[in-house]
């Protein structure tokens, strides 16, 4: 519904400037609908489109895989540790 | 069945190839079930990867840490987190968008390397009380072949 600014009380219109984050003149009007946020964002692909983002993905982590240099599994988990706590330092790993 | 996959998850599918949490992402993607991520998360996960650290040992570049960005954006259902949101029991807060996350986006698993989710008898039971489970990677890739 459209409400003219000059119709509204002085109430009203101070509310919609606040809103609006602006000052409104009597030749606009304005209109204010109540929506719902979206709360999750559903991955919009088909099938065949998952699959392809699959093969794609494992050439990335084939690259990955040519890429890392030699380390043992405990200079890996090493790594993995001081890499993880430089985003949560209190971070532990399950045993 | 909708489940989370946490940073230290995610991370961890740069180990080797034969890695658990690689396996894990074709068993989620490729048996229909829906991966649960928030910006938050994959946010995260690029910066731990761009840690000096982790540079030093796979080199990843700019465009790759873009393809890795795009491709969780790309096959995640995204859960929009409340920057509001609080866990007051929670021993450490930087978890908090791995607990949002999964409330949020009503997941069924979380799955997670990090000892706080599988220890804390606060976090196990706010799980439990919202139906979510709490999963190591190799006790979900079981529970997913076994389904």
């Amino acid at each position: 519904m459209m409400h003219r600014v000059k119709d509204l009380s002085p109430e009203q219109r101070l509310t919609v400037e606040a809103l609006l984050g602006r000052s409104v003149s009597n030749d606009e009007a304005v209109s204010i609908r109540a929506v719902v946020p979206a709360t999750v964002i559903p991955s919009r692909l088909s099938p065949d489109e998952r699959a392809d983002a699959m093969r794609r993905i494992d050439r990335y982590f084939a690259r990955v895989d040519a890429a890392r240099k030699p380390v043992s599994e405990d200079e890996e988990e090493a790594i993995f540790l001081e890499a993880m706590r430089s985003v949560r330092p209190d971070y532990r790993p399950v045993e | 069945m909708k489940i989370v996959l946490d940073t230290t998850v995610l991370i961890r599918a740069h180990s080797r190839s034969d890695t658990l949490a690689r396996r894990l992402l074709h068993e989620i993607l490729e048996r229909g079930r829906r991966l649960v991520l928030s910006n938050e998360i994959i946010s995260e996960t690029v910066k731990v990867l761009r840690y000096p650290a982790f540079q030093d040992l796979y080199g990843l570049t700019d465009a790759d840490l873009l393809e890795y960005r795009q491709f969780l954006q790309n096959v995640s259902d995204l859960v929009v987190l409340d920057p509001q949101y609080r866990v007051p029991f929670l021993r450490d807060p930087n978890d908090a968008h791995i607990l949002q996350t999964a409330e949020r986006g009503e997941a069924d698993i979380l799955c997670t390397h990090d000892a706080d989710f599988h220890e804390d008898p606060a976090v196990l039971s706010f799980c439990a009380t919202r139906g979510i489970e709490v999963c190591t990677e190799k006790s979900l890739l079981a529970k997913l072949r076994a389904a």
